[in-house]
């Protein structure tokens, strides 16, 4: 699933490892997150979502496997 | 066995590394117990099997930590690495044991290779854990 975190992260001009601690999870999540090779749990995805003051779909993006469904 | 996997490990994952290897080298000892003790003749039959039973319990403690740290884990994405890692350790202990099985069909294999799961098992799991955080750097 692509996301906007390296975008949003990088307005806020905070590193991975400023996400990582504000999230208490480890800096190689926020790379995993970034990079696609993870998709975080709807719980971190709310917490995402709420320490970037905004909504989960606007850090998510549909990816080619949901428009494939539709 | 923890410095290989990552250095930067909260205390509660370093101590379960630590705990880890303990159970690794105490099955590395009764693993060289045991090879001592197969060349007593005088032992009695229940002897040999108390000893042998003992190779359990570095086993069980293994699985116990793990399943504790797996539960106390807050980073999903660790959790995940490391589940994975089981798996991959679970498929070469398997993959391994098959092979020296049909091989000991053939030829008379004296080392008791058995012994070697465990440790085959918690090498590989933190080879595949440090593999996978290193495509997350």
């Amino acid at each position: 699933m692509k996301n906007r975190l390296r975008v949003l992260r990088a307005e806020r001009q905070w590193s991975q490892a400023d996400l990582a601690q504000k999230l208490e999870v480890s800096r190689q999540s926020i790379n995993a997150i970034e990079t696609g090779k993870f998709d975080p749990s709807l719980p971190l995805a709310f917490r995402l979502a709420r320490l970037f003051e905004t909504t989960i779909e606007a850090i998510f993006l549909e990816g080619p496997e949901q428009e494939q469904a539709e | 066995m923890w410095w290989s996997c990552n250095r930067n490990l909260n205390a509660f994952q370093l101590r379960s590394m630590r705990q880890v290897s303990g159970m690794l080298g105490a099955c590395v000892a009764i693993t060289c117990g045991i090879r001592a003790v197969s060349d007593w003749d005088h032992l009695s039959l229940l002897t040999r099997t108390v000893v042998s039973v003992l190779t359990v319990v570095p086993i069980v403690g293994t699985l116990l930590i793990v399943a504790r740290y797996l539960a106390r884990e807050t980073d999903e994405y660790l959790r995940n690495l490391v589940v994975r890692s089981i798996l991959w350790a679970f498929g070469v202990v398997m993959v391994t044991d098959t092979v020296i099985g049909s091989l000991a069909q053939y030829y008379p294999l004296h080392l008791p290779f058995g012994l070697l799961n465990m440790d085959i098992f918690v090498v590989t799991g933190m080879l595949a854990l440090r593999l996978q955080l290193r495509s997350s750097e």
